[in-house]
């Protein structure tokens, strides 16, 4: 385990093919249940507000990972993790070990342990827009993700990955598209969920 | 090129597999030597003088013999996020308390299945010989358990147990009193999904290898085929056609 102490915290975006209120999500006190479909597809991303790995400045850092799972059988998650070009190779090796969960930490205990087999951790160019209701993620040329509207909600509606401590926003996603080695999906009208995150090492 | 964590996580897949089938192997030979002296009349297991302790017994060892292969998908899962989250740490004494927590679950049903048996028996509404209800009551039996197939209850308890990384991502706990009570939660939607199937051994004979082979069998292919709901009417009219078989048997 990286014994660097790190913390980063930020706004968080994802979508994926389930239909909206994502049935994973928390509803009020209602736990979540199973994916929409046999297979989920999904798109997440933070956008690194304030960060630091020991001496690392991470602030204004973008993380994008697209993955897949299948509802029925044992796998975990299969993903391919995309990092800011504009990252140095420290802050890259940094920001990959964190958001795979090779840090420890807040990942490691959450949606890090989800993760089964890594397909690649590419460098990228990544525009993300995490403005309410109008979200977007651009990771050219991979990745296109527009928001169409935000789904209303009474109760509060919280997701594991930024942490349920983090209530959101749902929304309905007016198109994804993906396109990474033998993964290639499009798919409209399907939910996404933004909120704030913060991990950190302890 | 598979890195350190995927090779690590499918040995333990491996490891895994191989020791729930072990104990699998082990239950299906206890179960057999039981129906052997059962049959041989060595009259121990006879339910005339078997204690209430040995039907119990005998019904938690048939239970886990029957349903580990088909949580075996869970327990994998559960492993290896558990690897993950140890860093690499060895999974194996939490992955043996989920399992553990699971069969306590089928063995709080065992107790009930074990009470109903001996009641059965005392009231003398089981057949000493071949432990099988009076065949009108074995068909009411196989009438419910169709009925049950197409319920909404019977769906919404089999897809709780055929989503495995779904489970852990809303369901998860933390420690290894976590991974018994995961277990023994996740012990409860099976028997919510398969306790008309198990009764059906009443009708089928309680001691019956085939029959318990053939529900451990179409219990494996209604978690584990992708064909769901054809799986399920499928059980649903073997159940009907059982009863009316039983039925037109009584009537000759």
């Amino acid at each position: 385990m990286d014994p660097t102490p790190w913390k980063v915290s930020g706004s968080y975006y994802e979508v994926c093919n389930c239909e909206a209120i994502c049935p994973c999500r928390r509803k009020g006190d209602r736990k979540g249940g199973k994916a929409s479909y046999e297979t989920c597809d999904f798109a997440l991303s933070w956008l690194v507000e304030d960060g630091r790995a020991g001496a690392l400045d991470l602030a204004g850092m973008k993380v994008v990972m697209a993955g897949t799972f299948s509802r029925d059988n044992p796998d975990l998650w299969t993903v391919t993790l995309y990092v800011d070009d504009e990252a140095t190779p420290d802050q890259k090796a940094a920001l990959t070990d964190l958001f795979l969960g090779r840090a420890g930490g807040t990942p490691a205990s959450g949606f890090g342990s989800w993760i089964g087999e890594v397909r690649a951790v590419r460098s990228a160019r990544i525009e993300l827009d995490h403005t309410p209701d109008a979200q977007r993620i651009d990771v050219p040329p991979y990745l296109t993700v527009k928001t169409r509207e935000r789904v209303p909600h009474d109760a509060q509606v919280t997701c594991g990955i930024p942490g349920h401590q983090f209530p959101g926003q749902e929304i309905r996603a007016e198109v994804v598209r993906y396109q990474d080695g033998g993964f290639d999906w499009e798919f409209r009208g399907k939910c996404g969920f933004a909120s704030r995150f913060t991990y950190s090492s302890s | 090129m598979a890195s350190p964590i995927e090779r690590v996580l499918r040995k333990d897949r491996l490891v895994l597999s191989m020791l729930l089938a072990m104990v699998t192997a082990l239950a299906w030979a206890a179960m057999a030597r039981m129906a052997e002296q059962g049959a041989g009349g060595s009259e121990r297991l006879m339910p005339c003088c078997a204690t209430f302790g040995l039907i119990f017994w005998m019904w938690v060892v048939m239970m886990a013999g029957m349903m580990i292969p088909s949580v075996t998908p869970m327990v994998l899962t559960y492993a290896a996020v558990m690897r993950r989250r140890l860093n690499l740490g060895a999974p194996y004494v939490s992955s043996g308390l989920f399992l553990l927590g699971y069969l306590g679950a089928w063995s709080g049903f065992s107790l009930i299945a074990a009470f109903a048996q001996w009641a059965l028996h005392r009231s003398s509404l089981l057949n000493p010989e071949s432990l099988r209800v009076h065949p009108l009551a074995g068909s009411a039996v196989l009438l419910c358990a169709g009925a049950f197939q197409l319920s909404d209850a019977k769906l919404a308890c089999l897809s709780q147990c055929r989503a495995p990384l779904g489970y852990f991502i809303t369901e998860w706990r933390e420690g290894r009193v976590g991974a018994f009570i995961m277990g023994l939660r996740h012990g409860w939607s099976c028997i919510g999904c398969c306790w008309l199937l198990m009764a059906i051994l009443f009708a089928a004979g309680v001691m019956s290898l085939w029959w318990g082979a053939a529900i451990t069998a179409f219990v494996i292919a209604e978690k584990l085929l992708p064909w769901r709901r054809l799986v399920i009417w499928a059980g649903s009219i073997s159940c009907f056609v059982g009863a009316a078989a039983l039925i037109a048997r009584t009537a000759m």
